[in-house]
């Protein structure tokens, strides 16, 4: 993905071209994280978010080991992209430099919706 | 194109049921016959009473017909009424696991699909249904949790999942008791064993699940995948639609999690009579059995309890390693200290530094910023070093279904002060230290209603105890985890006495401590005893008592030796002090034969031997 293009979708002022992307580049350590936005997030983004939040301890003991359920979980619900090391390596940034598990959930979630625009979110679920 | 087609079809649709849509009539013949089909008395939860039916739904509301309650033939009419009304898609909304049925039983609505497209004009129900994706069904059993009177016999739930890389996202639906926040234990107790709390649906991810049970009560999950095809699994789903908010009350014994889970599967597929052995007393791996019996198990997974895990690498890693860890997780000790030459070792100890602040961060929330903040240090460390930890998990030697059956009879021979006799014993559900210990928890006890019938020379039968609930666990723990030992007993037995023995109803409960010993286990309770009698000078009495007993479970033989004694402080002076010693030998799942002998010491001397054979059914 050219610079411009990754520049626009993490400040997420556009869409389109970020799906077609290659998603590995999300992962680069020079990606930084996507801008904080008040787009509400989607359903998928919510639930994976929801998932960061309540399973964070077992998360970071899969991701420590570079194995288990609660990685590939996440891995599956990050954007697409044939390194997988890179993934990890992305996850293991953010366990450590997220200072709390809600940060860490929410830069997972807006990562998945800026990479992978959804159409609008249902209603909250209670 | 495909879409413009699904939007005619799916307006088509919107538009038949509640219009004029050609109906067949089903004749009054063909009603009555069908009121007595399996599909309609399972959807409905009618089982035969008197003669006749009643159906397990405590609300009106589950009803169309005045008397729908006890009458499977009025309630079919009236539904078949409501369809030919204008409040068919009303009905259907409400009750779309019978709407569905009766349009297939009786061919209703020809000119339309039998397909889900009517279900666009229920919204609320659409929304709810869109939220189980998956194809494939399983049934979770949490394994028993003794700190709570509703899940001492363990629990499960439904997981509808699609594929294992979702496996954690995946909805449950798990049936409970909806309880008030303020609820006293006493109203707790007596609503769930008489009545009184409303069951309910919820419907929370698998990851929720392992969190509440696995990480936060320490209790194993065994999930077994269900042979049931889409369209039984469609049908389920509907069905918990139809009960899922306060349709039947909650009892913890018979109408339970596991009964109500079992009739959702019963919808599905009422042809195998699911619940027919089950009337007042379900225990849930009773459910499990009766699943596996009708070929409805295709196979299972284990989710070991967290803390099984803790204590599983703590002993790979041995006790020094256990001590580094709880120092690094303390603050203690830094994560690079002491085992800096072995690599693969350091990150063995950082991992279980990580894991043992996990479980400590859930038991003390006032330290959580503390934790996190170790936590976080933990794993800068453990990231450093580029190597596995090498520690590893261990199967599970037996699933719960293969343990012994829940309720045993017995037959032995005694020899009490030199007269002979013999005994018969049954009980509603027993596992304890002396019986087969596959598939069950090791250290932990659980009976209720064990009754024990004595006959001797010459002499009447004698009814000499019930237990109406007999509790114990003396779990050694490890030397992170600590230990717990606890027992309580609600009985009514014959006692000893100065004068004799005298029948005694009483509640003794105690706290305290295990170790182990070489390859068994040595608990020191002391407690208090509340003792009601005749025999007692003021009927009344209040003791303090100590209990001490070292045990052994093996797969085959299990031994223990006990000793108890207790000194009433209010109402009574009296000591009683005995010491007993078993040794059983299972003599397959379902059977062992035990030796034991009790010495009584105070406030009389005597003696007692008994030979006993169990069968578990």
């Amino acid at each position: 993905m050219k610079l411009p293009v990754l520049l626009l979708c993490i400040l997420q002022l556009t869409a389109t071209p970020c799906a077609a992307a290659d998603a590995c580049t999300w992962f680069e350590p020079d990606a930084g994280p996507v801008a904080q936005s008040t787009r509400i997030l989607s359903d998928r983004a919510r639930e994976i978010r929801d998932f960061a939040l309540f399973a964070h301890r077992k998360i970071g003991a899969d991701i420590i080991e570079r194995q288990g359920l609660y990685l590939e979980t996440l891995l599956d619900a990050l954007p697409a992209c044939a390194d997988r090391n890179k993934k990890i390596t992305w996850l293991t940034r953010l366990l450590i430099e997220a200072p709390d598990t809600g940060q860490f959930a929410d830069r997972i979630a807006r990562l998945i919706d800026a990479a992978n625009p959804a159409p609008p979110a249902t209603a909250p679920a209670p | 194109m495909k879409r413009v087609l699904l939007f005619v079809c799916a307006l088509a649709w919107m538009c038949l049921p509640a219009s004029a849509a050609p109906v067949v009539a089903a004749s009054a013949a063909e009603a009555t016959q069908a009121h007595h089909e399996r599909k309609w008395l399972a959807l409905l939860h009618y089982r035969p009473h008197a003669g006749g039916y009643v159906s397990d739904a405590d609300r009106p509301a589950f009803f169309l017909a005045p008397n729908g309650k006890h009458s499977p033939g009025d309630e079919l009419a009236a539904a078949l009424d409501a369809l030919r009304s204008n409040r068919a898609t009303e009905f259907a909304c409400r009750f779309p696991a019978r709407y569905e049925w009766l349009v297939r039983r009786f061919g209703l609505f020809p000119d339309t699909q039998p397909d889900s497209a009517w279900m666009v004009r229920c919204p609320e129900l659409q929304a709810w249904y869109a939220r189980f994706p998956g194809t494939q069904i399983s049934i979770n059993f949490a394994s028993s949790y003794m700190e709570s009177p509703s899940s001492m016999f363990g629990h499960t739930f439904l997981k509808i999942y699609q594929d294992s890389n979702r496996s954690l996202l995946s909805p449950t639906i798990n049936y409970a008791a909806r309880t008030a926040a303020r609820e006293s234990e006493l109203s707790f107790v007596r609503k769930g064993l008489f009545g009184g709390f409303p069951g309910v649906v919820d419907e929370l991810p698998f990851y929720r699940r392992l969190r509440s049970y696995s990480e936060n009560e320490g209790r194993d999950i065994w999930e077994y995948q269900l042979a049931l095809s889409p369209e039984q699994l469609r049908t389920l789903l509907l069905h918990v639609w139809e009960i899922r908010d306060g349709i039947f009350d909650y009892y913890f014994i018979g109408e339970n999690c596991a009964y109500r889970t079992l009739a959702l599967i019963d919808v599905a597929r009422p042809e195998l009579g699911l619940l027919a052995q089950f009337a007042r007393v379900t225990v849930p791996v009773e459910t499990v059995r009766t699943l596996k019996a009708n070929g409805l198990v295709l196979g299972s997974t284990y989710w070991p309890a967290y803390t099984k895990r803790v204590r599983q690498h703590e002993q790979q890693l041995g006790s020094e390693g256990a001590q580094q860890a709880r120092a690094i997780a303390n603050g203690a000790m830094a994560g690079d200290t002491g085992v800096q030459n072995d690599p693969r070792r350091q990150a063995g100890v950082l991992q279980l530094a990580y894991e043992y602040q996990s479980l400590q961060i859930n038991r003390d929330q006032a330290a959580r910023e503390t934790a996190k903040a170790t936590m976080n240090a933990i794993v800068r460390q453990r990231l450093a070093l580029a190597t596995d930890s090498g520690l590893t998990e261990l199967p599970a030697s037996a699933t719960p279904d293969q343990g012994h059956r829940g309720s045993p009879l017995s037959l032995g021979l005694f020899d009490s002060d030199g007269r002979q006799g013999y005994l018969l014993g049954w009980a509603g559900f027993q596992h304890t230290l002396g019986d087969p210990l596959a598939g069950y928890e090791p250290y932990a006890e659980i009976a209720v209603l064990k009754a024990q019938l004595r006959f001797g020379q010459g002499q009447a039968a004698r009814l000499q105890r019930i237990d109406w609930l007999a509790l114990q666990s003396t779990d050694p723990g490890s030397s992170l985890l600590g230990s717990s030992a606890w027992r309580l007993l609600l009985s009514t037995r014959d006692r000893d006495f100065v004068d004799g023995q005298h029948r005694v109803t009483g509640l003794d409960y105690g706290r305290g401590r295990a170790w182990p010993l070489g390859p068994a286990v040595l608990a020191v309770m002391p407690g208090v005893g509340l003792e009601m009698s005749r025999a007692q000078p003021h009927d009344v009495a209040l003791s303090g008592t100590l209990s001490v007993l070292l045990s052994h479970q093996g797969e085959r033989w299990s031994t223990q030796m006990a000793w108890e004694a207790g000194k009433f402080v209010l109402g009574s002076r009296l000591y009683r002090s005995e010491a007993r010693l078993k040794a059983s030998l299972a003599l397959g799942s379902d059977s062992n034969i035990a030796i034991s002998a009790r010495r009584s010491f105070h406030p009389r001397a005597s003696d007692e031997l008994l030979i006993e054979y169990q069968y578990f059914r």
